[in-house]
């Protein structure tokens, strides 16, 4: 969540004009939160309003949506049948004796 | 049958009900340990190690949590403790690809779009190639919660359970291991896109 000390600073730094602007760092800082959808409706609608009026936020949003997308299209190696057969009779091995 | 049953039939000394455990996760806990140690020996010791502890331990499972979140954390562990015993791995520092700012907290420098269309088969194979290295430069402490978060779905909360972090912990380390794979990709693409000129 943003701060009300890190929107003052921006203020007094004269990055923005009202409580309403806030930094790209700021908003980078959301990102992730702002992807999974767990962000306050308040900062929700200052980052949109950030990302109306700044290319490089726009597009940071768009490439860090697009490499969460290859991460979850990752494919795992699967199971080779071997190491399935090993698996299945190194447990009977060593657990059916203790039964 | 679900996991609840199954789990409560092998407490009861039912040998069928963990096979049939076995053969619905092992896919799943090979992969993730596969992915964590990238070896394949390694895998497969750490995937026989996770089942024998899974039948050791299950009588103090008390479901506070899915057999999931339980089967993962130990998963995990087996896969972590194989990794460190080796320690070749080449990690890179995270900190140098965490995006810079102006004094003013403007972004400095400007964000290259990734040119990846669904169209573009090779492109697209390409990119899963280097977020996959990038994958395997992060430091393992970043690499497992976004395993664990991106790729299978975990919520925050049972990430947390599982990695035993706090959920601002687990928040912090997955935006940084974002940052860092989306770095990677600019950097290609920016070298592509200079390249072509």
């Amino acid at each position: 969540m943003l701060k009300w000390i890190d929107r003052l600073m921006s203020i007094f730094q004269g990055q923005s004009k009202s409580m309403d602007m806030v930094t790209c760092r700021q908003v980078i800082d959301l990102l992730s939160d702002y992807i999974n959808d767990e962000i306050s409706p308040e900062d929700k609608r200052l980052l949109e309003k950030h990302f109306e009026g700044c290319k490089n936020c726009e597009a940071f949003l768009k490439t860090l949506r697009q490499s969460i997308n290859l991460v979850k299209d990752i494919k795992y190696e699967d199971i080779p049948e071997e190491v399935s057969v090993r698996l299945r009779n190194t447990l009977k091995t060593r657990i059916k004796p203790h039964e | 049958m679900s996991d609840e049953i199954l789990v409560e039939r092998v407490k009861r000394g039912d040998y069928l009900a963990f096979e049939e455990l076995v053969a619905k996760y092992q896919n799943r806990v090979y992969g993730l340990a596969f992915r964590l140690t990238r070896n394949k020996m390694d895998a497969e010791d750490a995937l026989q190690d996770v089942f024998l502890r899974v039948y050791q331990k299950i009588k103090d499972f008390r479901g506070e949590s899915a057999f999931s979140t339980w089967l993962y954390k130990i998963s995990l562990n087996e896969a972590l403790m194989k990794l460190r015993k080796k320690q070749h791995r080449r990690e890179e520092s995270i900190e140098e690809a965490m995006p810079k700012f102006r004094s003013d907290g403007s972004y400095a420098g400007m964000v290259t779009n990734f040119s990846i269309s669904p169209e573009n088969e090779a492109l697209k194979a390409e990119a899963q190639r280097l977020i996959q290295a990038a994958i395997d430069k992060l430091p393992e402490d970043y690499r497992s919660v976004l395993l664990l978060r991106d790729r299978e779905g975990f919520s925050a909360q049972e990430v947390s359970q599982m990695l035993e972090l706090s959920i601002p912990a687990i928040k912090s380390r997955l935006h940084r291991a974002r940052l860092f794979l989306r770095q990677a990709l600019e950097n290609y693409f920016k070298a592509r896109k200079v390249s072509a000129t």
